[in-house]
């Protein structure tokens, strides 16, 4: 989104934007090329606070989810 | 004319090669080489975390053998999933482009990587490299799946169950004793006890444990994921030729699959051009799209999991390319301005 200069806050939030931008995009890339291996350990680990059994079924979610979108 | 395409294929990329910068980082050959790296330490999370709720489970509120057998099954999925990536497609990367400058930390690094998905590494890239790489769907390709008289491919769950570790361990036994590889015949001994020593720890540390929640995930890695990964790969494709240079792999070109696989989806043109980071696929697949269309090479709109579900059901394999082709094919907004000066030079 572009922002007019004679904005009162446009400028400010153009350079936020212009700074923010990248690094969170940086992030954004890193978690989604990690997603994964990022759910594969939530889910274990989560397994502490949910029990085995919803892990089970979270688990077939997950999987049978991403072997239909990809 | 083929022979053209060849040409016009390999210009277009050292082009586009010759324009890019260095994009080092640290010990990094290349920054992106960062997510590589970040994948492969949430596996081994993954593996630590489980082995560490199956030696306490009174933590994961696991009272009986039922829910240790729940919490087992949920844990082989997710880790023989990540793993059969982190292995096929993540190692893959640093096996064609080494991630770090210092030599050492590679080898190391590459060995207990390959733990992971239950390969000496020095095999792997014996089989991948020296192998399929190669002569890839050529006579001493031995990585792929049979094909019948017919020319047609053998099952994929015959493929996928025959193949990790019964074809392999036949065949790089022979390649070992064949002497054709003197380098791998040097290495082999060294990496295959290095391989054991490490393999071996979780058995060490609770060999019920090493069993199910290391073994196990790997036999899910190497049968469901890279079995059926390497088939759709290369399905219904044929060698490399001179009418035909372009046809020894499937495209794939789901986004969501190739964000998250490391752009393992632009197959044909990491075949055509492994030399390419596995980053920079998207920016050069434009490139050369016009020429793989031109030598009608396939491509899907889908990724390998899509493929393997709709192989499962039953679907044959020309008649999958035909129902889901690609989306139209190098649309102009998607090319970034340096690929497409490149290909239209």
């Amino acid at each position: 989104m572009s922002m007019k200069k004679s904005s009162p806050v446009g400028g400010r939030q153009s350079r936020l934007y212009a700074v923010l931008r990248p690094v969170v995009a940086d992030l954004g890339m890193l978690a989604g090329r990690s997603l994964f291996p990022l759910l594969t350990v939530m889910v274990i680990a989560g397994t502490v606070l949910w029990g085995p059994w919803v892990t089970m079924v979270v688990a077939i979610v997950v999987f049978s989810t991403a072997s239909l979108l990809c | 004319m083929s022979a053209e395409l060849r040409e016009q294929a390999k210009d277009a990329v050292n082009r586009l090669f010759r324009q890019r910068e260095s994009k080092g980082f640290w010990i990094l050959e290349h920054r992106a080489d960062i997510h590589c790296i970040l994948f492969h330490l949430l596996v081994v999370t993954g593996y630590v975390t489980a082995f560490f709720l199956y030696l306490h489970p009174d933590v994961a509120h696991i009272k009986n053998r039922t829910e240790m057998a729940a919490f087992v099954g949920a844990s082989v999925l997710l880790l023989g999933w990540v793993s059969g990536i982190n292995l096929g497609v993540n190692f893959h990367n640093h096996v064609h482009l080494r991630l770090f400058r210092v030599a050492w930390l590679n080898r190391w690094f590459g060995r207990l990587w390959a733990i992971t998905g239950c390969w000496p590494s020095r095999f792997w890239f014996h089989a991948h490299v020296t192998v399929h790489h190669s002569d890839t769907l050529g006579p001493t390709d031995w990585t792929l799946a049979k094909r019948k008289p017919d020319g047609s491919f053998e099952n994929h769950w015959k493929y996928s169950l025959l193949h990790w570790p019964w074809r392999y361990a036949r065949h790089l036994w022979q390649d070992y004793r064949s002497g054709t590889h003197p380098a791998f015949r040097q290495d082999a001994p060294r990496e295959f006890l290095i391989f054991c020593v490490l393999y071996s720890i979780p058995f060490w540390i609770d060999p019920m444990m090493g069993l199910l929640l290391w073994f196990a995930p790997h036999w899910v890695a190497n049968i469901l994921i890279l079995g059926s990964g390497m088939y759709v790969q290369h399905v219904g494709c044929e060698a490399e030729s001179d009418a035909h240079p372009f046809r020894t792999s499937n495209t794939f070109f789901s986004r969501f699959f190739n964000m998250a696989t490391f752009n393992i989806g632009y197959h044909n043109l990491h075949h055509s051009f492994p030399h390419i980071h596995w980053s920079e696929l998207p920016e050069f697949q434009p490139v050369v799209q016009r020429i793989f269309d031109a030598n009608d090479a396939s491509a899907l709109r889908f990724g390998y999991f899509r493929a393997t579900v709709e192989l499962t059901l039953g679907g044959k394999w020309p008649a999958i390319r035909m129902r889901y082709p690609q989306y139209p094919s190098a649309r102009p907004a998607e090319i970034p301005d340096s690929a497409a000066q490149a290909g239209a030079r």
